[in-house]
């Protein structure tokens, strides 16, 4: 039981200790100062409450995009829409706010709503392909992606632009829409909250509800999800709309808590950070929060050693890009589930769910 | 970590204790006297254009005062979120002078200029909201692309009307902007200007990219141009603009560039296209980046206030490049330079977008449609 | 061994690295310009003796004989090369292109560095004209029947001048007509000089194409004679094994209920062979058990298929429990009161990776007893789990372990348990007892044997002949799709006398 215990510690340790080896002990040798480098990476997102800040501010929409991707793999969908959902929330979002006549009290929760739902269509449209044509929602997911940031580029262009900015950038968003900070000394906005909250809320959907179970058996073999007799389209779209929604409500708060203007030019990548939090976390919505922060803490690592060391962005760039991958790797060593699809040894036709790892 | 009994302190405790220790002894090196500046790239290195050029600038103050100064540059890359946490970083590591470039950091300087007002900072191509004696410690630098657009414009109008370009490569001149937004526009009104002063009747196909990256639409409008008869094209459209030069090359028409020399920065990679670059109209961020030190060296830095250079400065120009020597005559190298002359002698006065009306500006694009 | 023989095994064995010994001393001889049929049931070793010839497989010990040298065939490639053509029972051809291009793929006609098209299709019609087998060498595969698909594939097989053919169950996609069709072509074939290896298990087939007959059980040579020796129960036996009457426990006599399930000429020629049926009547009483026989493909999974929900009725009418369920889906013939345990437990029964308890609860969770308000509780399912354990003797690690961990027989205990537990008016056991204990195998005969003598209907299908006949108080056989024979009483029935009826060889109904 203590080994159970400590497992997710060491496997951490594991994780970080590949990270400095690989990463940045090759680095950090070719700068001036070896040992700065390595301690600003390893004990530098600690220094200050900003930093700390910047964790939590970094983790909050990755966290709810792992959310999001954790809810879909769960019931089966391989559905990469996330990246897709997370642009289009944002900007989905700051036009509400913008366009939308709306009493201050309402700006928040009516933008983030209004971006929810534009956003999800990303996660949607896949989702409901895959149910009822059996598309490959991955595929399908994925050019999706691409549609919705031309769509976003063009809305952006005419009709939130701001004039008067020397650059293609958005009008500001109402402050009364943005969302208030919560700890002094930090960007920690209300979204937070909302992101903790959310990965406790999925955590009693998938493992509490009916709906949740539909998903998870779903996911874990649709086949028997047919012979009980389930209605594996309802489950399969609604698992696509409930991921959809969150990962737009994700960049909806991701605008309103950090951003001052929607300017995104291309797609930003926190789905994909999403992923890797989602594998990372084994699609358990409850280690999403201690996953993203892992994340977030190895990122700001990275960042500070761009910040104070010669170190080009493309090192940083490069220390992120492999963080994520060994972070991914470890995730997959340590699931041979994963592995044995990898392999193909599961290739029933329906089964194109990642098999799954059951919460304990 | 004095006074620590071994317990059953967890890891995580023990690794924060430590690193606030390191943080604590970790003293910052620094020659005496030195002055410390920085300049932070919201975005990556290797443009060829604003942030190559803000660093350019760096370098050269490193240059005039070597032991004198300590510089830095920070590239934070595009992911707007962490630009405000460097912002803040750099606002505490005691610099002397902190630049930021592009109307992009505009926001969030304005968060932190606010919290730090101790700390000193230079913002190039963009301004700050100064009414109500706000923003004491940023002073800000504009330009008058106005003006450099005036002669680049009379460059193209001039090749034209002297016949250096074939009479059947068209007529008509070219304009692409990234954005229609006061400060693409500025470029335009001084192009028009420019061309109408050597051709009254001038005419000029004007498009926007929407977008200052997207070089392939940036060649797809511009091929459009020349098809129709434009024989000169400009381009203020950020990357977009390279669209331009790879337009120019397959089509063999004449283009001009902007912001830095860029037949000199493509000459390496692509001469047949440099070929086709005959001049740009260079906005000198490593001027005004080295202007700004000089000033502050001097105290005479207008803090709290934004400066508008243009050729004056020497911030504003038109390049002159092997190709331009080659390509114009002799009469219009004259007329150019005297006109450059009228306008630092304020003899000659360059309309400017920033302010203009909407309709005035309608009119004026629709005056010169071909 | 007769001198004309083209192609002779002798003591061939196979055994795959975990142990599964695929083919034990296989030694018969396929003589020259015959049709040579290799039968058995699924298993048997037939493929894997097909592979070996084929150089898909190499034999563990053993050897070939070609033209009576010992031949190593290490490739299908080298196989062609010996004059070896196979037809797979799964085609290989590439949809997108012509007949002709994929009759030449991999041996293209050239005229200098591009590929000829014309002098292609000149020489596919030759062929085809040649062997009496039409096609169109312009038609893309895509667009043909799944018949001419296969002449295409035996075309491609025939461009190769091949000497030995060998077709591996060749009619299992084929209607009736195109079955006879095929037949008829391959005598032609047979005719001109070519010698055919023909696999299958349907000994009608086997009797109207073959001349000689080897027959592998289990992987060995069981029987090797001329087909105008062998009787069909000599042949059936053969094939069957030495499958004996089991002494049945004696039941009491069980007053049957009312008419519960009942199908009147229902059809399905949708889907793959073994899931179409056709003109089905059949009647499931109330408190009865009604065993379906039939070999692999006859046409069990469709019935099954149909009274799960799975597939709708093309014509004709189910009914259960009064309503109409011709199109009823999954949900709907649950409701009904539906139970299933179904032949493949890992793929349809279960979630492996589950815990014992959603796997226990599955399909019954959004019941009350399981709810508290809008949320699961927890606690009652783990409690309901613990109870299906205890009264099924499943052995487990815990209510929470992962259903993987358990062996087949206390995994397929707590299915049960859990299709049971519904309380079912009808219950399908799908081959209930495959792969697992003896003890286990009792313990669910006499839990369905209960629920029959408590009013439930249940309809066994299973392969195992002695579990058929101890449980069932009546046989219908399948083949074809067809129910081909009916027994209402299994007095004096014994595998024998099924056999022929099972292998199609044999019809009364």
């Amino acid at each position: 039981m203590s080994r159970k215990a400590l497992a997710p510690a060491i496997v951490t340790i594991v994780i970080l200790a590949i990270v400095v080896i690989t990463v940045m002990l090759p680095l950090a040798l070719t700068t001036q100062d070896p040992v700065g480098v390595l301690e600003t990476f390893l004990f530098g997102p600690f220094r200050n409450l900003r930093y700390l800040g910047n964790i939590v501010e970094m983790a909050t929409p990755t966290m709810l995009c792992g959310l999001a991707v954790a809810l879909m793999f769960r019931s089966g969908m391989f559905n990469l829409g996330v990246e897709g959902a997370f642009y289009l929330g944002g900007l989905g979002t700051v036009a509400a706010a913008l366009l939308l006549p709306m009493p201050w009290w309402a700006a928040a929760p009516v933008a983030l709503a209004a971006g929810a739902v534009i956003g999800s269509t990303v996660c949607v449209l896949p989702g409901v392909m895959r149910a009822h044509f059996d598309t490959s929602e991955l595929v399908t997911s994925l050019m999706l992606n691409f549609v919705a940031l031309f769509v976003g580029l063009f809305v952006l262009n005419y009709f939130l632009r701001d004039p008067a900015a020397g650059a293609m950038a958005s009008y500001k968003i109402p402050l009364e829409a943005q969302l208030p900070r919560i700890v002094p000394g930090t960007r920690i906005h209300l979204g937070t909250v909302l992101a903790l909250l959310a990965c406790i809320g999925g955590a009693i959907y998938l493992f509490r509800t009916a709906g949740g179970f539909e998903a998870r058996l779903v996911g874990s073999n649709p086949s028997f999800a047919a012979h009980l007799g389930l209605p594996l389209r309802r489950v399969m779209v609604r698992s696509a709309a409930l991921g959809g929604l969150i990962a737009a409500f994700a960049g909806g708060i991701e605008m309103l808590g950090l951003y001052t203007r929607f300017s995104w030019q291309a797609l930003p990548g926190t789905g994909w950070v999403g992923v890797t939090v989602a594998i990372l976390a084994r699609d358990n919505p409850l280690l999403l929060i201690p996953s993203a922060l892992f994340l977030a803490y190895l990122q700001v690592g990275g960042d500070l050693v761009g910040r104070n060391f010669d170190v080009p962005i493309e090192g940083v760039g490069l220390i992120n890009a492999l963080v994520l991958l060994i972070a991914t790797a470890a995730a997959i060593i340590r699931n041979p589930m994963l592995l044995r699809l990898v392999s193909g040894e599961r290739s029933a036709g329906l089964t194109k769910s990642l098999p799954k790892a059951e919460a304990h | 970590m004095n006074g620590n009994r071994v317990t059953r302190r967890t890891v995580s405790t023990g690794i924060f204790a430590l690193a606030l220790g390191l943080a604590a002894g970790v003293p910052v090196a620094r020659a005496q006297g030195a002055k410390k500046i920085v300049l932070l790239v919201s975005g990556n290195l290797g443009d060829r254009s604003f942030f190559d050029s803000g660093v350019a600038g760096f370098d050269e103050i490193k240059k005039q005062h070597g032991e004198g100064v300590e510089i830095k540059v920070i590239e934070m890359g595009f992911d707007q979120t962490k630009w405000l946490p460097t912002l803040e970083d750099v606002s505490e590591q005691g610099y002397d002078l902190i630049y930021v470039i592009t109307f992009q950091m505009v926001d969030p300087l304005a968060d932190v200029a606010a919290r730090y007002p101790d700390q000193k900072y230079v913002l190039i191509d963009g301004t700050m909201d100064y009414a109500g004696g706000q923003f004491g410690n940023v002073y800000s630098v504009l330009f008058k692309q106005n003006e450099g657009s005036y002669l680049a414009g009379m460059l193209a109008a001039g090749l034209v009307r002297d016949g250096a370009v074939a009479t059947d490569q068209g007529a008509a001149l070219g304009f692409l902007g990234g954005l229609d937004i006061p400060v693409i526009n500025d470029f335009l009104i001084g192009y028009i200007e420019g061309a109408q002063s050597v051709t009254p009747d001038v005419k000029i196909a004007i498009s926007y990219a929407n977008s200052f990256d997207d070089s392939a639409k940036g060649k797809e409008l511009a091929l459009a141009q020349y098809r129709s008869g434009v024989a000169i094209g400009f381009a203020a459209a950020g990357t977009a603009g390279l669209g331009q030069f790879a337009a120019a090359k397959e089509v063999g028409k004449l283009a001009i560039g902007c912001n830095s020399d860029e037949e000199a920065a493509i000459r390496p990679t692509d001469a047949e296209m440099a070929d086709k670059i005959v001049s740009s109209m260079l906005k000198r961020v490593d001027v005004s980046v080295a202007r700004a030190f000089e000033l502050f060296l001097s105290e005479e830095l207008p803090f709290g206030s934004a400066e508008v250079l243009g050729i004056v400065e020497g911030a504003i120009g038109l390049a002159q490049t092997d190709n331009f020597k080659k390509i114009a005559s002799e009469q219009l190298k004259s007329d150019i330079a005297s006109a450059e002359a009228a306008i630092v002698g304020g003899k000659t006065t360059v309309s400017s977008a920033f302010g203009m009306d909407t309709n005035a500006l309608s009119a004026l694009r629709d005056s010169v449609r071909p | 061994m007769t001198s004309n023989a083209l192609v002779a095994f002798e003591a061939i064995s196979k055994a795959y690295g975990n142990g599964t010994r695929a083919l034990t001393e296989v030694s018969f001889s396929v003589a020259r310009g015959v049709i040579h049929a290799i039968s058995g049931e699924n298993g048997a070793g037939k493929s894997t003796l097909m592979k070996i010839l084929f150089g898909l497989e190499q034999p563990s010990s053993g050897r070939l004989l070609l033209d009576g040298g010992v031949a190593e065939i290490r490739s299908p490639a080298a196989a062609v090369e010996q004059g070896i053509g196979m037809v797979h029972q799964h085609f290989t051809l590439v949809p997108s292109l012509t007949v002709a291009e994929n009759i030449f793929l991999g041996q293209e006609q050239r005229s200098g560095i591009f590929v000829d098209r014309e002098k292609t299709s000149r020489r596919v019609a030759a062929l085809s004209k040649r062997f009496n087998l039409a096609v169109d060498p312009d038609a893309r595969v895509s667009t043909l029947s799944v018949a001419a698909q296969q002449k295409v594939e035996i075309l491609k097989a025939l461009s190769r001048d091949i000497r030995l053919l060998i077709l591996d169950e060749p009619t299992a996609v084929l209607s009736p007509p195109e079955t006879e069709e095929l037949f008829t072509r391959l005598r032609h074939l047979r005719d001109a000089g070519l010698t055919i290896l023909f696999i299958s298990h349907k000994l009608r087939e086997v009797r109207a194409l073959a001349s000689h007959v080897t027959v592998l059980r289990a992987g060995r040579v069981v029987g090797d004679a001329q087909l105008a020796d062998l009787d069909n129960d000599a042949l059936s036996r053969l094939v069957m094994g030495g499958a004996t009457s089991v002494a049945r426990p004696v039941r009491a006599s069980r007053s049957v209920g009312a008419p519960l399930v009942a199908l009147k000429n229902v059809s399905q020629s949708r889907g793959r062979p073994g899931e179409r049926v056709s003109n089905l009547d059949l009647t499931i009483y109330a408190g009865e058990v009604v065993g379906v026989a039939g070999v692999d493909g006859g046409g069990q999974q469709g019935l099954v298929a149909l009274l799960s929900g799975r597939k709708a009725a093309e014509s004709g009418t189910i009914v259960f429990g009064g309503r109409d369920m011709k199109s009823g889906s999954t949900r709907d013939w649950r409701s009904a009161g539906l139970a299933h345990l179904p032949a493949d437990r890992h793929k349809d029964g279960s979630a492996m990776s589950m815990s014992l308890v959603d796997n226990a609860v599955a399909g019954a969770h959004r019941k009350p007893a399981y709810r508290m308000g809008a949320l699961l509780d927890r606690r009652k399912m783990v409690e309901a789990t613990r109870d299906m354990i205890s009264e099924y003797g499943v052995r487990s690690p815990g209510p929470e372990a992962p259903l993987s961990a358990l062996s087949g027989g206390n995994a397929q205990k707590l299915i049960a348990a859990r299709e049971f537990a519904s309380a079912p008016s009808f219950l399908i056991a799908d081959e209930p007892t495959r792969g697992i204990d003896i003890a286990a195998a009792a313990f669910l005969h006499e839990r369905m044997r209960n629920m029959a003598g408590t009013g439930v209907g249940i309809l066994l299908v299973t392969s195992d002949l002695d579990e058929l006949l101890t449980l069932s108080d009546r046989i219908v056989v399948m083949f074809g799709g067809r129910i081909v024979a009916r027994f209402d009483t299994i007095d004096g029935l014994t595998p024998d006398r099924l056999g022929p009826f099972m292998l199609g060889l044999e019809e009364t109904a």
